[in-house]
C-alpha cells in the first residue's frame, strides 16, 4: 500500500481542501500582522486581555474539574456498579450532547437573570459537557481487563487503594482527553456566553467586531484565542497519541468487575435522577414553559408565528444540506488519502484538516468577512460563503468518520473481489461501498446537525434577510424574548435530538461521539 | 507431610450451571500441584475460588491452618497473602517492571525496589529490564515478570492459570523452565492449571485431572499416567490401546498375549490398557509375538503412530503404537507386536462405553 503513490486528481482535492481549512488561520495571521508591532502592544497590553484571559481561564479551570469529576463519577456508577436501571441511564446521560449549548444557556438564562456570571457560566458548561468526559471514560472503565484489578487485590489492595493505584491511572489517558475537549469547547463557545452575557475571548471578539473597529483588533484577540486553541488540541493529541494503554492481554475477554453499591444505591439513583433533571430537564422544561406563555410577555421583535418558525426551520435545514454535501466532498479525497496512503504529504494534509477543530467559528467567519470586504466583495454575505465557513468548521468532524468508515473497506477484501473476477467498478459498486456507505452516511449526518445548530458563523456570514433557527433564537433572547425564542427552540432542539436518536439508533453512541475520537 | 493448602467437598454452580462438586485436595508445603483439564472442566473457577476472586456455594479451603472459605463465608482476596499470575500475566500496563514487581510491597520497599534485583534473577531476566515499559517485553517475559511480581510479597501460595497458553511452543517450554526453577529456588507452594497435559507432568509434583467439575484423580505424574482411575482419565492423557481380557493372578490375557497387570488384585473379565509407546514391532517371528500388519502410518517427525491388524484371531481389531521415526514400517507389512512393561485394565463392568473400541 505505502508503495503506491495518490494520483495527482486526488492530491490536488486534498491540497484545496486543506487549503480551504487553512484560509480563515492566514486571514487572521495577516491581519493580526498588519496592525504592526506597535498597534498590537498598545491593544494587547491592556487590562482588557487579562481580564479576557483570566475569565477564560478560570472557566476552564473550574470546567475542567467539575465535568472531569461528573464525568468519571457518572462513568463509574454505571459501567462498574450494580446501579439499577443502567441502560437507562447510560442513554439520558449522552442526551445532553445533542442539545446545543446555546438552547441550554437560553434555558438557564430564562429561569433567572441571576445566572448572569461566572457561576451561571460554570453551570451551563458543566451541564452541557460532562458528556465529553463521560463517553471516554466509560468505555476505558468498560474496557479495562478484569484481570489488573483481581491481580492488585491478590496483592493485597483494597478497593479505595484500587481505584487510586490502578483504575485511575488506566483512566489517565480517556480522561485527560476528554477535559481537554471540554477545555476546547469552553475557549471555542460564543452563543451559550453571549446569552449569559459571560465575557470570554468569544464574546469580546464578536464584541470588538459589531462595534465597528479595525480589523486589528479582533484579529489580534482571535491570534491569542487561536494559540490557546492550538495549544489545547496539541495536548490534546499528545495524550492520545503518547499514553494509550493497549491491552497487554489478547485472550477472551471476560466483563469488567462491577461493584456492589449496597446502601448507596437509592443515594446514588437521587443524584443521578437530580443530574438529568438539571441537564435535561431545564432546558426541555423551561423550552416547553416558554411555549405556554403568550408572546406580549416579552418584546419579540418579530412574533413567532407558525410560518415564520416553519421557514426558519426550512432555512436551517437546506443550509445544513448544503453544508453537509460541500463538506462531505471536501472531506472525502482526504479520507482516501488518509485510509489508503502513507507518507510526509498525508500526514501534513491530514493534520492541516484537523486542525480546523482548533478554530473558533468567530475567527473563521471574522477571517472570512475580512477577507470578502477586502478581496472577493460579490461573495460577502452571500449563501456560498456561509457554506464555505460550514465546511471548514465542519471538516475535522467529517473527516474522522469518513476515514474511518473507509478503513472499513480494507484492501484486502477489494482484493478478494478482484480475484473472484470483479471488476474495478464492480469492486467499487458490490464491495467498498456497501463497506463505507454507513459511516459516510453518519458522517453526513453527522455535519447536517452540526450546521443546523450552529450559531455563530451564521450570525456573523448570513445574507441580510436570512433567518434561521438559530439566528432567530439569538435575536429574541438578546432583547429577553424568551417567549418569542421558544417555539424556534423547542424546533431546534427537537430536530438535534431527534437527528442525534436516528444516528445512534442506527449505528451506535459511538457515532454522535465522532468529535471526541479523532483516529 | 505438612500440608500448605486443603480443599474440602467445594462446590460452586453459576446459575443453574454447576461447575465445580465435591471437589477435595490437599497440597503439600513447598511443591507445585498441577489441575489438568479441559476447557470448561472448572479448573479456572477452581483457582478463582482458592484466590478469593469468587465464593463457593459448599466446601471449605484452608491455607496453613487459617480457614480462607467456609461455605459462602470467605476472606477477601487482598487478605490471603495468595500470589495469582492470571492467563496473560496482566501487567500494570501503566508501571514499568520494577513497579510492577514491587506493586505489593508496602510503600517504603516500593520506593527501595526492594527485591527488584533479586526477583529479576531469580526468573532469569536482565536486570536492565527494570526500567523497561511493561508493555515493550515479550509475552514469555511478561509471564516472567507477573510471576516475580505475584512472589515478591512472599504469598504463601502462588496461583498459576494457563500462564503459558498464549505463548508460542520455543518460549513455552523455556518460560516453563524458568519459571518452574524459580518456584523451586523460591520455595513456593503452588497450583498450576492448564490443559497441557506435558507441561501438567512436568511440572507438577503431584497432577490433578479435573473432568466435569469433579475430581477424577490425583496423584504423582507417573503414577497417573501408568495407572490411571479410570479408563476415561488414562484416554485423556494421552493416546490408548483398549483390549478386551481375562484377569488373574496379576495377569491378563488379550489379544496382545499374556501382560502383567500394574495393579495385581484385579480378576475377571478387564479392559486392558496398552499405551502406544509399550509396544514394539519386529520384522520376523518372535515367541511371544502376535501377527499384524500394517494398515497405516502416520509420520509426526520424531516419531509416528502406526496401526495395525491383528492377523490371528479378532481381525478386526485395531491396534496402535507409537514408533521412533528412523525405521518405520510401509502400510502392507507383516510384522510381529509385543508389549514391554505392566499394563493397566479396567474391570469390564466399569466401563460400558469402551467395549467396542
Amino acid at each position: 500500500m505505502a508503495a503506491r503513490r495518490p494520483s495527482g486528481g486526488l492530491l490536488t482535492a486534498c491540497c484545496i481542501a486543506a487549503g480551504l481549512v487553512l484560509l480563515p488561520l492566514g486571514v487572521t495571521v495577516w491581519n493580526a500582522a498588519d496592525a504592526g508591532g506597535q498597534v498590537a502592544a498598545a491593544l494587547l497590553w491592556r487590562p482588557l486581555t487579562g481580564f479576557l484571559l483570566f475569565n477564560t481561564l478560570r472557566l476552564i479551570a473550574c470546567a475542567v474539574i467539575s465535568t472531569g469529576l461528573i464525568g468519571t463519577g457518572l462513568a463509574w456508577a454505571v459501567e462498574r456498579t450494580d446501579l439499577k436501571g443502567k441502560r437507562g441511564w447510560s442513554v439520558l446521560a449522552v442526551v445532553p450532547l445533542a442539545i446545543p449549548p446555546f438552547i441550554t444557556s437560553y434555558a438557564w438564562v430564562s429561569l433567572s437573570p441571576g445566572l448572569e456570571n461566572f457561576w451561571g457560566a460554570l453551570l451551563v458548561v458543566t451541564v452541557a459537557y460532562y458528556p465529553l468526559v463521560y463517553l471516554p471514560v466509560a468505555a476505558a472503565l468498560r474496557e479495562m481487563d478484569p484481570a489488573l484489578e483481581e491481580t492488585a487485590r491478590s496483592l493485597g489492595l483494597d478497593r479505595a487503594n484500587m481505584f487510586f493505584r490502578i483504575i485511575l491511572p488506566q483512566l489517565r489517558p480517556a480522561l485527560l482527553g476528554g477535559v481537554l475537549l471540554v477545555a476546547l469547547d469552553v475557549l471555542v463557545e460564543f452563543g451559550a456566553f453571549a446569552l449569559l452575557r459571560y465575557r470570554t475571548f468569544t464574546t469580546a471578539i464578536y464584541g470588538a467586531f459589531r462595534a465597528g473597529f479595525s480589523g486589528a483588533e479582533p484579529a489580534l484577540l482571535s491570534m491569542i484565542l487561536l494559540l490557546l486553541c492550538i495549544a489545547c488540541l496539541t495536548a490534546e493529541f499528545f495524550v492520545r497519541g503518547g499514553a494509550r494503554y493497549g491491552r497487554l492481554a489478547r485472550g477472551a475477554r471476560r466483563r469488567a468487575a462491577s461493584y456492589p453499591l449496597g446502601r448507596w444505591q437509592w443515594p446514588a439513583q437521587a443524584a443521578l435522577f437530580t443530574w438529568a433533571a438539571l441537564t435535561i430537564g431545564v432546558p426541555v422544561g423551561m423550552i416547553l414553559y416558554w411555549l405556554g406563555q403568550p408572546g406580549d410577555v416579552a418584546t419579540a421583535p418579530v412574533a413567532a408565528t407558525f410560518g415564520a418558525v416553519v421557514s426558519a426551520a426550512w432555512t436551517s435545514v437546506s443550509l445544513g444540506a448544503a453544508g453537509a454535501a460541500v463538506t462531505m466532498v471536501l472531506a472525502l479525497p482526504l479520507g482516501v488519502l488518509a485510509a489508503r496512503y502513507q507518507g510526509w504529504l498525508v500526514t501534513a494534509l491530514e493534520r492541516a484538516a484537523y486542525l480546523a477543530q482548533s478554530i473558533p467559528g468567530i475567527v473563521v467567519a471574522l477571517a472570512l468577512v475580512s477577507l470578502t470586504v477586502h478581496a472577493l466583495r460579490p461573495l460577502y454575505e452571500s449563501t456560498p460563503l456561509l457554506v464555505a465557513a460550514y465546511s471548514v468548521l465542519f471538516l475535522p468532524l467529517a473527516l474522522v468518520s469518513v476515514r474511518a468508515a473507509l478503513t472499513q473497506a480494507q484492501p484486502a477484501l477489494e482484493e478478494a473481489g478482484k480475484s473472484l473476477g470483479l471488476g474495478r467498478m464492480a469492486v467499487l459498486l458490490r464491495v467498498s461501498l456497501p463497506l463505507a456507505a454507513p459511516g459516510l452516511g453518519a458522517a453526513a449526518a453527522l455535519v447536517f446537525i452540526s450546521v443546523t445548530t450552529e450559531l455563530t458563523a451564521t450570525l456573523l456570514l448570513a445574507p441580510i434577510g436570512t433567518q434561521t433557527l438559530a439566528t432567530q433564537i439569538w435575536a429574541d433572547t438578546s432583547t429577553l424574548a424568551f417567549a418569542g425564542a421558544a417555539p424556534y427552540a423547542a424546533a431546534m432542539a427537537a430536530m438535534s435530538m431527534a437527528a442525534s436518536w436516528l444516528l445512534a439508533g442506527k449505528f451506535g453512541a459511538a457515532s454522535v461521539f465522532a468529535p471526541v475520537r479523532p483516529a | 507431610m505438612t500440608h500448605g493448602l486443603d480443599i474440602s467437598g467445594l462446590a460452586k454452580s453459576f446459575g443453574s450451571t454447576p461447575v465445580l462438586r465435591d471437589v477435595s485436595f490437599a497440597v503439600p508445603a513447598g511443591s507445585l500441584t498441577a489441575i489438568l483439564g479441559a476447557s470448561g472442566s472448572g479448573k479456572t473457577t477452581l483457582l478463582r475460588l482458592i484466590a478469593g476472586f469468587e465464593a463457593p456455594d459448599m466446601g471449605v479451603i484452608r491455607l496453613l491452618g487459617t480457614t480462607l472459605a467456609d461455605g459462602a463465608r470467605i476472606i477477601p482476596p487482598e487478605r490471603r497473602a495468595i500470589g495469582y499470575v492470571a492467563q496473560e500475566g496482566a501487567l500494570f500496563p501503566h508501571l514499568n517492571v520494577a513497579d510492577n514487581i514491587t506493586f505489593g510491597l508496602p510503600r517504603a520497599e516500593r520506593r527501595t525496589r526492594h527485591r527488584v534485583a533479586e526477583l529479576l534473577t531469580l526468573l532469569d531476566l536482565p536486570l536492565s529490564f527494570a526500567d523497561r515499559p511493561a508493555q515493550e517485553l515479550s509475552g514469555g517475559q511478561q509471564q516472567r515478570v507477573a510471576l516475580a511480581r505475584a512472589l515478591a510479597p512472599s504469598p504463601k501460595l502462588v496461583l498459576l492459570d494457563e500462564p503459558f497458553s498464549a505463548l508460542d511452543a520455543g518460549l513455552r517450554a523455556e518460560t516453563r523452565q524458568a519459571v518452574a526453577a524459580a518456584l523451586r529456588a523460591a520455595g513456593a507452594t503452588a497450583i498450576l492449571v492448564t490443559h497441557d497435559q506435558e507441561e501438567a507432568f512436568s511440572m507438577g509434583a503431584q497432577v490433578g485431572v479435573l473432568q466435569a467439575g469433579g475430581l477424577a484423580q490425583m496423584s504423582p505424574p507417573e503414577r497417573l499416567y501408568r495407572q490411571p482411575a479410570s479408563a476415561v482419565v488414562a484416554n485423556f492423557l494421552g493416546e490408548t490401546v483398549f483390549l478386551p481380557g481375562i484377569a488373574a493372578a496379576g495377569r491378563a490375557d488379550c489379544a496382545l498375549g499374556t501382560l502383567t497387570l500394574v495393579d495385581q488384585g484385579l480378576q475377571g473379565a478387564v479392559q486392558v490398557m496398552v499405551r502406544p509407546e509399550q509396544i514394539r514391532v519386529f520384522r520376523e517371528a518372535r515367541d511371544a509375538g502376535v501377527a499384524a500388519r500394517v494398515r497405516e502410518v502416520a509420520f509426526f517427525g520424531h516419531d509416528a503412530l502406526v496401526r495395525f491388524a491383528l492377523r490371528d484371531g479378532d481381525q478386526d481389531r485395531n491396534v496402535t503404537a507409537r514408533l521412533f521415526s528412523h525405521s518405520l514400517p510401509e502400510p502392507g507389512d507383516d510384522v510381529w507386536l509385543n508389549v514391554e512393561g505392566d499394563v493397566a485394565a479396567f474391570a469390564t463392568s466399569v466401563t460400558p462405553a469402551l467395549r467396542g473400541r
